[in-house]
């Protein structure tokens, strides 16, 4: 049988077991909460019933779907292989002509076109209502916020179904699917604040005005090149720069933070917060290396583990 | 292979597998020829599913070689036109018989024909619409044995097929082995049903421990007697005859 046939055949059993799963429609629930939650809050905060416009939601709805997306994109990736290696239901697909590979690959594109579907869908809807209720304005933003959401959840699902081919059983990888969220959305922060902080430029000594060491605006800086601190602030400025791009490509949740100050015209300036002194071709860089990094290694991963795996 | 040539079949050179500190199989060698049934029988634990899986692709040998008409089997490419029916069969639940037969069907590429014969040998047809988990044994195991069986795969690896069958069924079954053994197809059967057994497979293989026992066949002592005399250690009856014919003047 042809290999894309089989990863048709295998796509279709897998939506339509998704169709049929509770933990399935559960994780719709949350990602409609997700949608919806922050511009229903804010008009509530406000003492209105409805929806609060984009210029408000943007913000919150960055700072929730950075941390739920991760755990729901997880934990179904996580249950992908899992759940069937557990109960042997696997076998009588990997034993019929369809090969490992095509497993796998059917499993992946049935569960993620589902799920990306279901995604868009609620977040358009969203979208779509409160543009209508509280106008357009900031509706770039939070497209934004909503595309770089998607990237975050496939990349997340990517490194549950790596960790769902341990062959260890549902429990365990759910437990190792919990940890891992943990790490990329608080562990991997943390460790990027730290030394960013570690590696920011001291301040220099305050000793009055115009006087020996005074912070000078930074133009002005830049532009004397006779003035000793000037020469030494820029490489300064830069080291952090070059380490905040690497550490942010180690992180998917700073990633997609970066992918969604980068597409939105009104979070913009919150670029030059995180990576200070960097040149666009630098963000579309770090972007690029950081999601092609995090989309492909753990699937590469998870399926050669998933190869070599005994069944039984 | 060229045409009219003998087809080697399937083969098992040296092969080991561990499971930890347990070993399954330890070097074992069998060659299975286009055409033929092949019975396991051994105590449990002896490595009659082990070698089935390892067939199937399911496992990985820890060493040695397993061939299909001399290409490796392995997980990573498992045999294209083989049939496994596992000692527990496990569908997803949530799925429904029809959904299943299709699948298989579809997979495997079967004519309606094909269909037809395997509905008629298993009954299948009459749960098409339940759900997999509702299934009682019984019918779980007939589900099992239509899709190993549909497509008429050239390689039959099959684990305890005639437990849980009804006389009726167990009938068609065996029927239908032999008729798709007698068209070329290679049948390892792991079972112990001796009587069912010694019908059916011209040679037997007695294993204990991963290894080769004995190799009986059962048309010159039953599978039964030459199981419980090999596993005691006693010499065969084949033996005893080639002996007595020796001593002979």
């Amino acid at each position: 049988m042809p290999r894309r046939r089989e990863i048709l055949l295998v796509a279709w059993r897998e939506v339509r077991l998704l169709g049929r799963s509770r933990a399935a429609a559960g994780a719709l629930a949350l990602l409609v909460v997700v949608a919806w939650l922050p511009g229903i809050l804010l008009a509530l905060r406000s003492g209105a019933l409805g929806l609060a416009p984009f210029t408000q939601t943007v913000p919150l709805q960055v700072a929730l779907a950075g941390v739920v997306l991760p755990l729901l994109a997880l934990l179904a990736g996580a249950e992908l292989l899992a759940g069937e290696l557990e109960d042997g239901s696997l076998i009588p697909l990997v034993t019929l002509p369809i090969s490992r590979r095509a497993c796998f690959a059917g499993k992946l594109v049935g569960r993620s076109s589902l799920l990306a579907a279901a995604y868009l869908v609620i977040f358009t809807a969203a979208g779509a209502t409160t543009a209508i209720v509280r106008g357009s304005e900031g509706l770039r933003d939070w497209a934004s916020v909503a595309g770089a959401g998607l990237l975050l959840s496939i990349a997340a699902a990517g490194v549950g179904v790596a960790l769902g081919t341990a062959g260890r059983g549902r429990v365990r990888a759910f437990g190792t699917a919990l940890v891992a969220w943990v790490v990329l959305v608080f562990g991997l922060d943390a460790a990027l604040l730290t030394v960013v902080v570690a590696s920011a430029p001291p301040p220099p000594p305050q000793v009055g005005e115009h006087g020996h060491g005074e912070l000078q605006p930074p133009a002005r800086a830049a532009a004397s090149e006779d003035d000793p601190h000037a020469r030494h602030a820029e490489p300064l400025k830069k080291r952090p720069a070059r380490l905040s791009s690497a550490l942010m490509a180690l992180s998917p949740v700073s990633l997609f933070r970066l992918t969604a100050f980068a597409g939105s015209p009104a979070l913009r300036p919150r670029l030059e917060l995180v990576l200070p002194g960097s040149s666009t071709t630098g963000v579309v860089a770090t972007l690029a290396m950081g999601w092609s990094l995090w989309l492909v290694l753990p699937l590469v991963h998870g399926l050669r583990r998933f190869l070599r795996l005994d069944l039984n | 292979m060229s045409p009219g040539a003998e087809s080697p079949g399937l083969e098992l050179r040296r092969v080991a597998k561990h499971f930890g500190a347990t070993r399954a199989l330890d070097g074992l060698d069998l060659t299975c020829r286009e055409g033929s049934v092949t019975g396991l029988v051994g105590p449990n634990g002896s490595g009659k599913s082990t070698v089935l899986a390892l067939c199937a692709g399911l496992l990985a040998p820890n060493a040695g070689r397993i061939l299909l008409d001399g290409c490796e089997i392995s997980t990573g490419a498992p045999p294209a036109s083989s049939g496994f029916l596992p000692q527990q069969e496990a569908f997803h639940p949530l799925l429904t018989v029809r959904e299943v037969v299709d699948f298989a069907v579809v997979a495997r590429g079967a004519s309606d024909g094909d269909r037809l014969r395997l509905f008629a040998v298993t009954g299948v047809e009459a749960v098409l619409e339940r759900l997999v988990g509702q299934l009682s044994g019984g019918w779980a195991r007939r589900l099992a044995l239509f899709s190993a069986l549909v497509g008429a795969p050239r390689l039959l690896l099959l684990d305890e097929p005639f437990v849980g069958l009804e006389p009726e069924t167990l009938d068609g079954l065996t029927d239908h082995l032999a008729e798709r053994v007698a068209r070329g197809a290679i049948a390892v059967v792991a079972s112990h049903d001796f009587e069912i057994l010694d019908r059916l497979a011209p040679r037997i293989m007695v294993l204990e421990e991963g290894r080769e026992k004995a190799t009986v066949e059962p048309g010159v002592e039953s599978s039964r007697v030459a199981y419980r005399r090999e596993l005691a250690g006693t010499p065969s009856v084949a033996a005893d005859e080639r002996a007595s014919h020796a001593a002979t003047p």
